[in-house]
Order: structure tokens, then sequence, then C-alpha cells
């Protein structure tokens, strides 16, 4: 069993989707309204939403692919630059005839 | 008492500091390892109610004494300069390590400082440590970017040293005292902390209603790196040696989060600057390749946690800003290890030419692994301990949210330019979700793995030296210990509120609903992670950022504007200097331009007016204090 061997990536990608699934059963309000859990006085909603069944699994899924989304999309479109943009200003050059082989080696 | 130990604990690093600085062969190498112990043993034996204090013109300056928060950020100030001196122990980093003693040696200092003379002092001579430090990888392969970077590091310091020097000169002569003010805790854990001056009236910076205030807190922010002031942290830190980042993650912005905690706790607009911090980190993560510069960026998200808890300035949350900024040390020092460790054995920073390191770095590749899950809050490990007594301290916001009663006698909540407090909440989770995004899982899919490992590694890649992995298993370590349930006892007896001096019952960090909501929070983040792959793949960019403007803005401000003006002026200043002298030696003078020969003096030039100016003034100061 290696861990490139796509076999092995396929388990993995199960077992991950298993534990998921699994979490998403477990989930502590499902459980309450179920009557197999007894509410947690230290947990109970403070914001209404915090307390709809599966909130966290829908929130943080959302929230990071909003967060991907817009980096990349939005501000990444507007603020990324080559990462070459400041080596060749005249402020404060890193690249000069001498440089340029050392950095290309170690660093490109 | 033992005279050795009633000193200020930071003096044994900052002796240390010169001792390396100036000892011949390897001499310094142990020395760099005992000076952060003892100054550990003396934080400890330290008595509490002892403040070593002398007069100095017209005030009591107060080297050190306890204030609340002080144990804590003290003792992990000292073990990470142990830490980080054992992860660079065998290279041979004489200035690095004097710098990096000088540095951690002040910023505990700072912990211990009992006036706000004594706090601004150590807080300059951490930017002259922390500088050296970035400097000292001059002989690295991008030594010239380091030397620029650590310059524009310095000045962005310097700068935001005189901002803070100017609010306390304001704050002095606005209330006469330099004394820093004490914490009593609310009504309950949820509800703010009293900040009491020393006059015994409330103390009265978190109300931001002075300049004074504004300039104190500018310059605090400055330091802990929030934004538009903050783009000095990922510029300067990815520069640094592989160790030499290791100890600049650790002091400049866990020293901000101190000081905000002594003096701004409960100053609401904290929470906002902090919800910024956390957001910002994670998009610039996200969209970042090099790889200590993405640590960086998530610094920033997690300082953005620590300052949140300061605005929201409840027992509870300062108590998790401290834990926080404890155990933040400790994850991230190890994250930056791992990745030192990679740096170090490769000569390689950019994600696009790391991955496929599985095999070849295998205890690299945990200890980075369980840094990974410690920033990510993953239960079991320290970042979920103390993570979540902030994100539950910002739930509370009926506790701590400021009230404000309209026209017909209804209260609500005050808002921040529509921002209703209940959002922070909200965004302190979206954030945790997004730390695994850009820290937990991209750091070490990123570097260890994303392409697979060839079986035999024939370009040699190994784990580094025994001093490293030890370094790293020292802190991984750490990183499970402070997490384990019911939570960590150590850590919680020195928070600012403990069992001990305020009879409040240690924070329970493990209920079954806690558990499984933050595993779904985190593992759907992942999901998440997966899903996008493709539009996380890694690109040769970077991600301009506020030092646009001191890097780029500033020259198209010189040639675009400011050099045409000085052109055109040119005329006037010629005439000026050399016209309007001739003519008046011509009319009024005698000497050799009256007698029409030739001019002999030659200008100075403006680096020696200035040189001369200063000593003068320095003079003039000297003879002031006699």
């Amino acid at each position: 069993m290696k861990l490139e061997d796509p076999q092995t990536i396929r388990k993995l990608w199960i077992g991950f989707y298993a534990v998921l699934g699994l979490l998403v059963l477990l989930d502590p309000k499902a459980l309450e309204a179920v009557h197999v859990l007894e509410p947690d006085p230290h947990h109970e909603p403070h914001f209404g939403v915090d307390g709809w069944f599966e909130f966290y699994v829908v929130y943080g899924f959302l929230t990071c692919v909003a967060m991907v989304v817009i980096s990349k999309k939005v501000i990444g479109a507007v603020l990324m630059r080559p990462d070459t943009y400041y080596d060749s200003s005249p402020l404060d050059p890193i690249r000069d005839a001498k440089l340029r082989p050392l950095e290309k080696e170690g660093d490109q | 008492m033992n005279p050795l130990l009633t000193v200020p604990p930071a003096t044994y690093m900052l002796i240390g500091a010169l001792v390396i600085a100036a000892s011949p062969n390897k001499l310094y190498k142990p020395i760099s390892l005992l000076a952060p112990l003892m100054t550990l043993a003396c934080i400890w034996l330290f008595p509490e109610d002892l403040r070593l204090g002398f007069e100095w013109l017209d005030y009591r300056l107060i080297v050190a004494q306890f204030n609340l928060p002080t144990k804590a950020f003290a003792t992990i100030f000292a073990t990470m300069a142990f830490a980080g001196a054992l992860f660079a122990y065998n290279q041979d980093r004489k200035v690095e390590l004097a710098g990096a003693m000088l540095y951690a040696g002040s910023a505990v200092g700072v912990t211990f400082a009992g006036d706000l003379i004594t706090l601004f002092l150590f807080w300059e001579v951490m930017a002259i440590g922390s500088t050296l430090v970035i400097w000292s990888a001059f002989n690295e392969p991008w030594g010239d970017a380091a030397r620029k970077a650590g310059q524009r590091y310095v000045n962005v310091h310097l700068v935001g040293g005189a901002i803070m020097m100017a609010g306390i000169a304001l704050h002095v002569v606005d209330t006469g005292s330099i004394a820093i003010p004490h914490m009593q805790i609310g009504a309950s854990m949820t509800e703010p902390v009293a900040m009491i001056g020393a006059d015994g009236q409330p103390w009265a910076l978190p109300q931001l209603d002075s300049p004074a205030a504004w300039l104190i807190l500018i310059g605090i922010l400055i330091n802990a790196g929030a934004p538009p002031f903050g783009s000095w942290l990922p510029d300067a830190y990815p520069e640094a040696s592989a160790s030499g980042t290791v100890f600049l993650s650790a002091f400049t912005t866990k020293t901000s989060v101190y000081v905000l905690i002594i003096l701004f706790a409960g100053c609401n607009l904290l929470v906002w600057v902090g919800a910024l911090m956390a957001v910002y980190g994670i998009v610039y993560a996200i969209l970042e390749n090099d790889m200590r510069r993405i640590l960086a960026y998530s610094i920033v998200n997690q300082v953005g946690f620590m300052v949140c808890a300061v605005g929201v300035g409840s027992a509870l949350a300062i108590n998790g800003a401290t834990a926080h900024a404890f155990a933040h040390i400790i994850y991230k020092a190890l994250l930056l290890m791992s990745a030192g460790s990679v740096l170090y054995v490769t000569g390689k920073r950019k994600c696009t030419d790391l991955g496929g390191l599985y095999k070849a770095m295998p205890v690299t590749m945990w200890c980075g692994i369980i840094g990974a899950l410690a920033i990510s809050a993953v239960p079991l490990t320290s970042g979920f301990t103390t993570k979540s007594m902030i994100t539950d301290a910002a739930a509370h916001v009926s506790d701590w949210a400021p009230i404000v009663y309209g026209s017909d006698g209804e209260g609500a909540w005050a808002t921040l330019g529509g921002l209703n407090p209940s959002i922070a909440w909200f965004v302190l989770v979206a954030a945790s979700a997004g730390v695994f995004l850009h820290a937990g899982i991209k750091f070490p899919w990123f570097v260890f793995f994303q392409k697979p490992a060839p079986e035999k590694d024939e370009r040699g890649f190994k784990d580094p030296p025994w001093n490293m992995q030890a370094a790293m298993i020292l802190f991984a370590l750490a990183c499970v210990v402070i997490g384990l349930p019911p939570g960590p006892g150590p850590l919680y007896d020195i928070l600012p509120f403990n069992p001990g001096n305020a009879g409040v019952e240690h924070y329970h960090a493990y209920n079954y609903a806690h558990v499984i909501n933050q595993l779904q929070l985190l593992l759907f983040a992942g999901l998440a992670f997966f899903l996008l792959l493709n539009m996380l793949k890694r690109t040769l960019t970077i991600t301009l950022d506020a030092d646009w403007f001191y890097r780029r803005g500033a020259l198209l401000l010189w040639r675009w504007i400011l050099y045409p003006i000085l052109l055109a002026m040119e005329p006037f200043h010629t005439g000026l200097i050399s016209g309007v002298p001739k003519a008046a030696a011509e009319n009024f003078g005698a000497g050799t331009a009256a007698a029409g020969e030739e001019r002999t003096y030659r200008p100075w030039g403006v680096g020696r007016t200035v040189l001369l100016l200063t000593i003068i003034l320095f003079v003039l100061l000297i003879l002031n204090l006699f």
C-alpha cells in the first residue's frame, strides 16, 4: 500500500466521506431533537441560527468556498502580480546582472 | 531572598545577548541555551508582590513587577527563546542569536514593565534586536532581499515607536502619570473587566477619546500587524534565515497583544480590528506561494483572534487572548521550524517547487502536521483549548457589547458603522474554518504531499540534524500536552484570572457538542479545500499589500510629482544659494567676493549639516540635564 497509489487515494477519499457522514449523523442538535442527547447548558445557541441542525457543517463548508472564491476571483484578480514585481523596482532592485543566476538557482 | 533572583528577569537574556556577541569561538552556543533557562527560572522565582524600581528624572520607573498577564507571556517568551536557540544550535549564527536574545529579553522586559516609560524602552530595543535577526540572513541566497526587507522593517518600527512615544508623552501631559492600570474581574467571567488607573479612577484609554489614546493604539497596532499598518510582517519575516523566522514569529505581535491587554482591554473597536486581521490573514495566505509567507499571513490571522478578544474585554476573553498567545507561539514556531527545516534541507521556499517530501522527511512532516492541527484548533491539540475561550467569550454578546439607549428609552447594542456586535462571533467561526483551509491543510499539503514522492530520493533530502528535530519534537509535545482534556491545568493556573487569584473555575473546552461542532466545521472546510484544489493551485505570484505605498507608491510620487516640482524650483534654488550671497557680498561685504575674486567656500552636504545639528542638540540635551 503506497500513498501515491490511485487505489490508496480512492480508499482515503472513501474514508474521508465516511467520517464526514458520521459527523453529520452525530450533530448534537439533531441528537437532541430525537432525545438521544440532553441539551447541554454549556453549549446553548446564542444567536438562533447556531442552534439549527447541522449549522457548523453548512457554515464551515460555505464560508470556506466563499473565502476561496472571493480571494481568488476578486482580490486575487485585482492585487496579484508576478513574484518578480518588486525585484526590478529602481528603488530597491534585488536582481542585477550579478544576482540573477543566484536567484534563479535558489529561488525560482 | 537570593539577590541573583531579585533582578528583572530580562536581565539574564540581555546580558546573554552581549556575552554571545562578544564570545570567542563556539562558546556562544551553550550561552544561547543557558540564558533563556536562567530567565525562565527567574520569572518563576520572582516574588509575586515585589516591585523593582528606581527614580529617574521626576519619575519612578518600575522595571519589574507582575501584572496579571505577565507570567504567562514571560514564560512562553523565555521558553520560545530556548527552543529557537536549540533549533539554531547546529548553525553558526552568532549575530542572529545575539539579536534574538536581545529581542526576546526585551520582550520579557515589556511584560514585566510597571510603567509606560520602561515599557516603551524595552519595546524599542525589541525593534533593534529583531532587525538584527532579519539582517543576519545576509549570507543566504536571498541575502540582498533580506537586507532590503530589514531596512523597510526597521523604518516601519521606528516610525511606529515614534507614534507610540508621542502618544505616551501626550498621555503623561494629560494625566501626569506614567503608571499602567490594573484590571479587576467583572461580575462574571463573561462581563467586561474593570480597568482602574493608579489614581483609583477608571482608566480612560479604551474609550479612545483623546489623541494620546489614538496614537498609542496606532503604535501598538503597527506592531500587532493589523492591516493596513501590518504589511511589514509578511514582507520581512519570510526573508530571515531558517531559524531567524522562528524567532521573529513569536515576540513582536504577541508583545503587542500583551500591551493591548494591559492598556486597552474592552476597547470595542479592537473587536473589528481583530476580525479584519483574521479575515485578511486567510485571504492573503490563500493566494500566497512562499511557504513561510503563508505562515506569516497566518500569524496576522491568529493575532486577529487575540486582538478581537482584547476588544471583547471580558475576563474569559482576556484569559483566552493570553492562553491563545501562549499556545500560538508554540505551534507557530513549530510550523516555522518545520518550514525552516524544509528550507534548510532543500533550499526551496516556494510551494510550486516543493511537495513530495513525505518519505524523505518524516519527522519534519509529522511535526508540521501536529503544528497544523494545533493551529486549526483540532480537539486534542492546544489550539482547541485556547481558541474556544475566545469564540465562547465573543458569543456572550449581551454581556460585553455596550448598549446605547435611543430617544424612546429602548436599549440596543451599539454598532460600529452598521456592524452589529454579534457579527464578530460569525467572523471568528468562519475564520476558524478558514485557518484549517489556509494553514491546517494548505501548508502540509503543498510542502510535503502535492506530488508523489520518489521511492529513493536521489536528491539526498532527509530530516535535519538532531537539534532541529529535538526543538520540533519538544514543541510538538507541548502542542499535544496543552490540548489534552480536561484542559491545560498548568497553563490555566498562570492566566490573568485563575482559580488562585480570582477564585474562578477552569474553562471547560471539552464537551460533546463543542467537540463535534468543531470537527464538523473543520472537516467540511477540508472538504472545500480538496474540492477547490484546482483553484488553490499555487502560481508564481505575490499579492500587493499596503507596503506597495512605500515600495512603489513613494517612487511614483517622487518621479512624477516631487521631482518635477524640484526641477521647476531649480532657478530659485540656484539664486538662493549662490546668487543671493554673491550679491550680498558684492554690495555689503568684504573679503574675496567683494574683492572680485572667485568664491573659495564649498557648500556643505545635507548629511554633515544634519550630523552637526544632531551633535549640537545632543550637547544641549545633556547640558539640560544638570
